[in-house]
């Protein structure tokens, strides 16, 4: 025999057994590449960290779990291959995904087509969800979030004017004018508005513009590493009105990033766990999580680290078939999640009340401010 | 407003001078697109958070040790990825598909290390910068246009005056007649590599200091350095330097009037109208 058989037939054995060993596939994609690679190793972290729980605890029916990644880039002409491949190649029964909108919204409806069920997980643009079963959303929808920052603006900031700043993405784009529409109804000026390139570092020109505008509020829709920039430059600029930020902000590694120059910074997100299970459930998610990775965990992997058990869950009850799997967690009420407990609207929206913090101190603080959806 | 965005403009395109100057030097002399040129960026910004956060380095120190770090790491590559292409008389598009390998690869081997994770090489407290003339410019701003100004007025003199800079450009201009007249041609190409990553490790640390350092940061220091360079006219250091101050000074006062997301349409507008505009020195028609 030749080395060269030899060698293929080892391979081809390798091959066979690592197949045999890997039992229940649960597809993900993540941004691992691009602008928003570091909430996808986070996010990767919170995944890995719920199929190991899972495993330790002897899996399902002593089968274990095995987490497919593969990387989106937080864009969408990756996001729809990466989920193609997982549809049709891996045939897995769920893919959990949609950190971003401009992924979850091309991506879900390729697994709604083949009836495989599409977690998304922190994607807030309200057109994700429809009728029609096997897409569902954990966090909340911009259409609660955009409200409550527009109200929190007028009502605790007493905010007459705002500007606004964007990355011409989906999320930003639908956001943005949300929040302009919330605002201007509940009776502020929406004076200006600009956008940047997502990924951008040099935000002066931007803010320039804005500035002159003499707005009492700033509101943004970046990451929080574009956001440290744009924080230090509005420092350098000397420009210091009420800034809004998303829940993209929601990530301990802002503090680091941009320093002092985040204080005094609001930014929306959903809220604490009001359930005692959902309680429990997050204090052992952070104490694991800590002990593991030896950080806190950002909200991508608390979000990820949901949606993973909540697979892990669907397919211990109900086995690998993706109808089951669509019909219970359609089903699931008051699920402990470590986010928030979560429940499902008729069409797959997470049931979230939104809050809205503050950033002091290398700290996130509650402001008690809450709205409910509806 | 206007002297604000002017301000903007100079300290971008000073920025993208530096990296244009060695990006032209590279394709005068060596006679290709280095792809990997954003990547020596990346690896200037890098060692300097090594050297100053991880070793805690003083900053000039940590600056000038990932200057030359850097110019190491790319002369090797240079003999490892491209001296053997050159001793093949591989055509240039070879060394463009090689040096597209390399900065994947070092980009991949940056990842791997540090991870992707944004780092940040600032430590002290963020201050309001100095008001100048109606403009607000911070100190590492003023930092950054200095060392732009003493390197570009520096390499110019060294290419006219120095024997090697002379060997250089000899070289650039036919290297088959600078081997005969005795140029010694593996080391004018060490040279050439050497002073242009340098350079771009300069521009690396410079903008590692003011903004933070990941590992696809090359990515838009390669566009900008490839702008820039066509604009002057590839090859031409004087060129190089006007293209970066000019593409800063379009992409600034473009967003002032219109929509920031058009920031790179104009750009590259731009760069179609100097393409179409030149001719002798265009790559379009050939060098």
């Amino acid at each position: 025999m030749k080395l060269s058989t030899i060698f293929a037939s080892a391979f081809a054995i390798a091959l066979a057994a690592s197949q045999a060993s890997a039992d229940i596939k649960i597809g993900m994609t993540l941004p691992l590449t691009g602008y928003a690679a570091s909430y996808g190793e986070d996010a990767k972290r919170g995944a890995e960290l719920a199929i190991d729980q899972a495993n330790a605890a002897g899996g399902a029916k002593g089968e274990k779990f095995q987490l497919l990644v593969e990387d989106d880039a937080g864009a969408g002409k990756t996001g729809v291959a990466a989920t193609q491949k997982l549809v049709s190649i891996d045939k897995v029964p769920v893919i959990i995904g949609g950190m971003m909108s401009s992924v979850a919204l091309p991506a879900s409806p390729l697994a709604r087509s083949s009836k495989v069920v599409y977690l998304s997980t922190m994607s807030s643009h309200p057109e994700l969800t429809s009728p029609g079963g096997f897409i569902y959303r954990l966090a909340g929808s911009d259409a609660v979030i955009g409200v409550a920052e527009a109200q929190f603006m007028i009502e605790v900031l007493k905010s007459k004017t705002a500007v606004g700043l964007f990355a011409t993405t989906d999320y930003g784009t639908i956001n943005s004018k949300l929040v302009r529409e919330a605002y201007e109804k509940a009776g502020g000026k929406w004076l200006a508005a600009d956008q940047f390139k997502q990924g951008a570092t040099d935000f002066r020109t931007q803010l320039v513009k804005l500035k002159e505008q003499n707005a009492d509020t700033l509101f943004i829709v970046a990451t929080h590493k574009e956001a440290a920039q744009l924080f230090r430059q509005m420092v350098e600029l000397n420009w210091r009105p009420h800034v809004m930020g998303t829940s993209f902000l929601d990530d301990p590694s802002i503090f680091d990033l941009a320093g002092d120059a985040a204080n005094g910074v609001y930014f929306a997100t959903s809220a604490a766990p009001s359930t005692p299970e959902s309680k429990k459930a997050r204090a052992d998610f952070e104490a694991a999580f800590k002990t593991k990775y030896g950080k806190d965990p950002g909200i991508t992997a608390r979000y990820f680290f949901d949606a993973t058990r909540l697979a892990i869950d669907a397919i211990k009850a109900v086995g690998t078939d993706s109808a089951a799997i669509d019909k219970w967690i359609g089903a699931v009420k008051n699920y402990p999640g470590v986010t928030s407990p979560v429940s499902f609207t008729a069409i797959g929206d997470a049931i979230i009340p939104a809050t809205i913090k503050k950033i002091e101190n290398k700290k996130f603080v509650e402001t008690g401010f809450t709205r409910n959806p509806n | 407003m206007l002297s604000q965005i002017f301000v903007n403009s100079i300290v971008a395109g000073a920025v993208y001078a530096l990296l244009a100057f060695g990006f032209t030097i590279t394709y005068g002399t060596l006679n290709f697109f280095n792809m990997a040129h954003g990547v020596a960026f990346t690896v200037g910004a890098y060692l300097c958070y090594v050297f100053r956060i991880l070793l805690g380095l003083d900053l000039p120190w940590a600056t000038v040790l990932a200057v030359f770090g850097t110019s190491l790491i790319m002369v090797a590559v240079d003999l490892l990825a491209y001296d053997r292409l050159r001793a093949r008389r591989a055509p240039s598009w070879a060394m463009v598909v090689s040096s597209i390998g390399v900065a994947i690869f070092i980009e991949a081997v940056i990842s791997l290390i540090f991870g992707s994770d944004t780092l940040s090489l600032r430590t002290g407290e963020v201050r309001p910068g100095i008001a100048v003339l109606g403009a607000i410019i911070t100190e590492t701003q003023i930092v950054i246009l200095i060392v732009s100004v003493i390197l570009v007025a520096l390499l110019t003199l060294y290419l006219k005056m120095t024997r090697m800079g002379k060997a250089l450009r000899a070289m650039a201009n036919d290297p088959e007649i600078g081997v005969i007249i005795g140029i010694e041609p593996r080391l004018t190409y060490m040279t050439t590599f050497a002073l242009a990553s340098g350079l771009a490790a300069v521009a690396g640390c410079l903008v590692a200091f003011e903004t933070d350092v990941y590992p696809t940061m090359g990515h838009s220091a390669l566009l900008k350095s490839i702008v820039a360079s066509i604009m002057g006219g590839v090859g031409n250091v004087g060129g190089a330097v006007f293209g970066g101050l000019f593409l800063a000074a379009a992409e600034n006062f473009g967003v002032w009037k219109l929509s920031s997301s058009w920031q790179d349409g104009i750009a590259l507008t731009l760069l179609l109208l100097f393409m179409l505009a030149q001719r002798s020195k265009s790559m379009l028609l050939g060098k």
